[in-house]
């Protein structure tokens, strides 16, 4: 491959890989545009996001902008698709944990609201009461939106299209792990290492053209909350961590925002998940606890995989 | 590189062994669930979805460091309009190709990892 880049984007690592060097620089600033819309759209941790903004309205209605309808039809999207899995009605649930600012400053120590967990209740799914007509959104007032990873896949979606449509050539974005492609493959293909933290077992992997990938982990973005470890997958049932049975899960789709949303769904779904992506033909590779993998879906075997930390960087 | 293919296909090997144990053990322990008297206080909550073939154990003995997060039944039964939407996904998953294959061994462009 001919070039990357990389640069921090919430908390995280973006980076774009291109064949030709000349039109990098050009191809960064699309991505980053992208990314800093998006951010202006729906990010939960600045309050002058439009979401933010919207937020005191939204029991009775108001009017989003293109953008931001168009990041809450996805996340509901996302919710259907994982049979409401993937909830993007947890923002209070999130809050109430601690999660409520960047995870760079979570991290250094708790403040805000505090939560003292008691035995799970069974919240109702909010999903289904968020009401999105056009661009008239209505979301009841005991519940907020936190659309961060879909919104990251669909960044990662759309940067990778803008660059393609704009510049004709072929692009892979990386955002936080999220992979979208579009255009062109270069010579050798897009290829791809799949890898949580440097100890878990490896895997190069073929990415087709267009396609993309997602990650989800139970072994990133951890806090201390109130005595307890915590992990920013919720399971929507219950509004609290989802049980770690699996340190992440990947799989491969036609878009990122379809990977993201199983990836995310089969953390939340635990030994169910493997069933459920057989069933449903989704192209998956689970790591569990112990470092083991389970592959669905036509996901590459096990006498491709490399094990054991890459060296490669 | 006839020794770096033999080492894959026996790493392979172990790994896939692992990984059948994995989930034999998962089973296993999923009907010492099922079988085990049942105590509010000490029971990890278990279910089996409306899908037999999809046991859905979650509990306290996976993980002793994450919070407590009981399962409980859940309705696998899709109603007709989901039916069609998971259709239109399966078709977007499926189309054409699988969307990923073995790695060739060349330089990565990017790296899939958690967030």
């Amino acid at each position: 491959m001919g070039v990357t880049a990389s640069w921090p984007v919430w908390g995280l690592e973006a980076s774009i890989a291109v064949e030709d060097p000349g039109v990098a620089s050009d191809a960064e600033r699309l991505v980053r545009g992208v990314v800093a819309q998006i951010d202006d759209a729906c990010s939960r941790f600045r309050p002058d996001s439009e979401l933010m903004r919207l937020q005191p309205e939204l029991d009775s209605g108001a009017e989003a902008s293109p953008l931001l309808a168009a990041l809450v039809r996805s996340a509901l999207d996302a919710a259907r698709w994982t049979d409401g899995d993937v909830d993007p009605t947890l923002g209070k649930d999130m809050e109430s944990l601690g999660y409520d600012r960047d995870i760079a400053r979570v991290r250094l120590g708790s403040s805000g609201a505090v939560a003292t967990l008691s035995l799970p209740q069974r919240r109702t799914p909010g999903w289904q009461q968020v009401d999105l007509e056009g661009r008239k959104l209505t979301v009841p007032r005991n519940l907020r939106l936190d659309l961060g990873a879909t919104a990251k896949a669909v960044a990662a979606d759309r940067a990778a299209s803008l660059v393609f449509d704009e510049m004709g050539c072929g692009i892979l974005v990386s955002l936080g792990g999220d992979i979208a492609t579009a255009g062109p493959e270069p010579e050798g293909r897009w290829q791809v290492l799949v890898q949580d933290l440097p100890t878990d077992p490896c895997q190069q992997v073929t990415l087709g053209a267009g396609r993309a990938m997602a990650t989800s982990s139970t072994q990133k973005r951890r806090w201390k909350h109130d005595g307890h470890d915590m992990h920013h997958i919720l399971d929507p049932r219950f509004g609290l961590p989802a049980e770690p049975v699996w340190r992440s899960v990947t799989v491969a789709a036609s878009t990122c925002l379809l990977a993201n949303a199983y990836s995310t769904a089969g953390i939340v779904r635990g030994f169910g998940a493997v069933a459920w992506f057989e069933r449903e033909g989704i192209a998956g590779r689970l790591v569990d606890r112990q470092g083991r993998i389970v592959a669905t879906g036509g996901w590459p075997g096990d006498e491709d995989m490399l094990t054991g930390v890459d060296s490669r960087g | 590189m006839a020794t770096r293919i033999g080492g894959k296909q026996t790493a392979a090997r172990i790994t896939a062994v692992v990984a059948a144990g994995g989930i034999a053990a998962a089973g296993l322990g999923f009907v010492a669930l099922q079988k085990a008297p049942t105590s509010a206080a000490a029971t990890p909550v278990s279910s089996l979805s409306q899908d037999s073939e999809t046991p859905q154990v979650r509990g306290s003995s996976q993980d002793d460091d994450a919070s407590q997060t009981p399962d409980a039944a859940r309705n696998d039964e899709p109603s007709a309009t989901t039916r069609v939407k998971k259709t239109i996904v399966r078709q977007q998953t499926n189309s054409a190709a699988s969307p990923v294959s073995p790695g060739n061994g060349g330089s990565t462009s990017g790296k899939s990892s958690g967030s």
